[in-house]
């Protein structure tokens, strides 16, 4: 069948006038602060490499503990280009939190999650908090001895938070301790769970992004903007930053592979100096830094409610910054937004250097 | 219950030899002044595992930096309570561990 037959054929079946009155109907405003734009579809792209190369690795990966860690030494030196696909998963992780804390803060900062556009922060906020559950059940997958000790301080910092905490957290650790039950479990989690659940909410996000349009600074508000269309210009441009970024994450994956840790002794000690990836080490120094006994309370439980509060906060932000709702400048929650920022931003280097 | 005995109750005084309590870390250790206790190597703060440091004679998580002393107890940085100590006797000579107040009888063969 030729093409021009073939499109005939979608033709007689179906209207796409709609879609294509849609596509030249939108419209993105053109200002000073555009580029934060692109970080949304920049953190896609990552998903859809992530998405790509996990079920590549999924069908080499063996989930029980006795294999885990050898399968995944046998994808990197055995396997016909094994070693770039685990490669570019690692760094494809590594970018895509990394842009979504971009995005996050950039969000926060223009303070785009306003009125009427909160459903779309909680739904973001929530997608971010999926990435990081992705990347603990990911790395945990390694079976070596940092990703033990690791998942054996995030599921049972959970013991400290007050009614539910033990429930929750024999719930991850399908079981009193971390053990090869925790693996198949964090595996499921890993290539089912959570997979499905984040399309569902990313199809609410996208959807909402084109629901209410691209949000506009309050700076830049009641100004006189350039509009761009949609098609083709601001896809062309999200494409080349699509590009940009593979090669950056090609690039990386095959210059600096990730290392393999030994494998996991639940009877040894972990090694000197153990930390998690960068995106825990803010939470992993305020750990640190809590002494055991603060004023007759428990430090420990003391920390984690603190951290819970901060998160809770964060995320109800758009209940609380008023000023905005009503389309007013409220530089109090500009400051706020700062102190999370510099917090993250100094706790991460604090950590990664200590 | 651990057999052979001997090989976890006459090693060197000031060190420690470890045993699966259940699927956690379990230590017998003689201290300096040559008493034996059984302890559950795991750390207080947020359950990794310990180590034991003869030089400091002490305890060290390196999860996040804690330290306890010989008795268990937490001296230094995050860890809230001391170590959890465990009860051991020699039967049959067999090395039985259990927990504080906890009844244990051999099964009879």
């Amino acid at each position: 069948m030729s093409c021009q037959k073939l499109r005939g054929w979608f033709l007689e079946r179906y209207d796409f006038s709609e879609l294509r009155a849609f596509a030249k109907k939108k419209f993105v405003p053109k200002h000073k602060h555009d580029v934060w734009y692109y970080t949304g579809g920049a953190a896609l792209f990552l998903f859809i490499i992530q998405f790509v190369t996990g079920m590549v690795l999924a069908f080499y990966y063996v989930p029980y503990f006795e294999q885990a860690h050898k399968s995944i030494i046998e994808i990197v030196t055995k396997l016909n280009m094994g070693w770039f696909f685990r490669s570019l998963h690692h760094w494809g992780a590594q970018f895509a939190i990394g842009i979504l804390f971009i995005h996050l803060f950039g969000t926060l900062l223009l303070k785009s999650y306003r009125k009427p556009r909160e459903v779309l922060w909680f739904s973001g906020f929530i997608l971010l908090g999926f990435s990081i559950f992705f990347g603990l059940s990911g790395y945990f997958l390694l079976w070596d001895e940092r990703a033990f000790a690791a998942v054996r301080v995030a599921t049972g910092g959970l013991s400290a938070l007050p009614v539910l905490g033990e429930t929750f957290k024999a719930f991850l650790r399908g079981g009193i301790d971390v053990t090869g039950e925790t693996l198949v479990r964090f595996y499921a989690f890993h290539v089912c769970v959570l997979p499905m659940a984040f399309l569902g909410l990313l199809v609410l996000h996208l959807f909402l992004v084109q629901y209410h349009g691209m949000s506009l600074p309050l700076s830049q508000e009641g100004k006189k903007l350039k509009q761009v269309p949609f098609f083709p210009n601001v896809v062309y441009k999200d494409l080349m930053v699509w590009l940009v970024l593979f090669g950056i994450v090609v690039t990386l994956a095959t210059l600096l592979p990730p290392q393999i840790g030994t494998k996991a002794d639940p009877l040894a000690p972990p090694p000197e100096n153990v930390k998690p990836e960068w995106y825990f080490l803010f939470l992993f120094q305020t750990l640190k830094f809590f002494p055991g006994d603060m004023f007759g309370l428990n430090g420990e439980v003391v920390a984690v409610l603190l951290v819970t509060l901060a998160i809770l906060f964060f995320f109800l932000i758009p209940f609380f910054d008023r000023k905005s709702q009503h389309g007013q400048r409220s530089p109090v929650f500009t400051f706020i937004g700062i102190v999370y920022l510099l917090y993250f931003l100094i706790m991460t280097l604090v950590g990664y250097f200590s | 219950m651990l057999p052979k005995p001997g090989d976890f109750l006459d090693i060197p005084a000031n060190s420690t030899k470890a045993f699966a309590w259940g699927g956690k870390l379990g230590y017998i250790f003689k201290r300096a002044d040559n008493t034996v206790v059984a302890l559950k190597g795991v750390c207080s703060h947020m359950e990794c595992n310990i180590v034991y440091k003869p030089a400091d004679r002490k305890f060290y998580c390196p999860c996040h930096k804690g330290w306890f002393d010989e008795y268990g107890k937490n001296i230094e940085g995050p860890p809230p309570k001391p170590l959890e100590f465990l009860e051991y006797r020699v039967e049959d000579n067999k090395l039985i561990v259990f927990k504080k107040g906890v009844k244990v009888e051999l099964p009879k063969a």
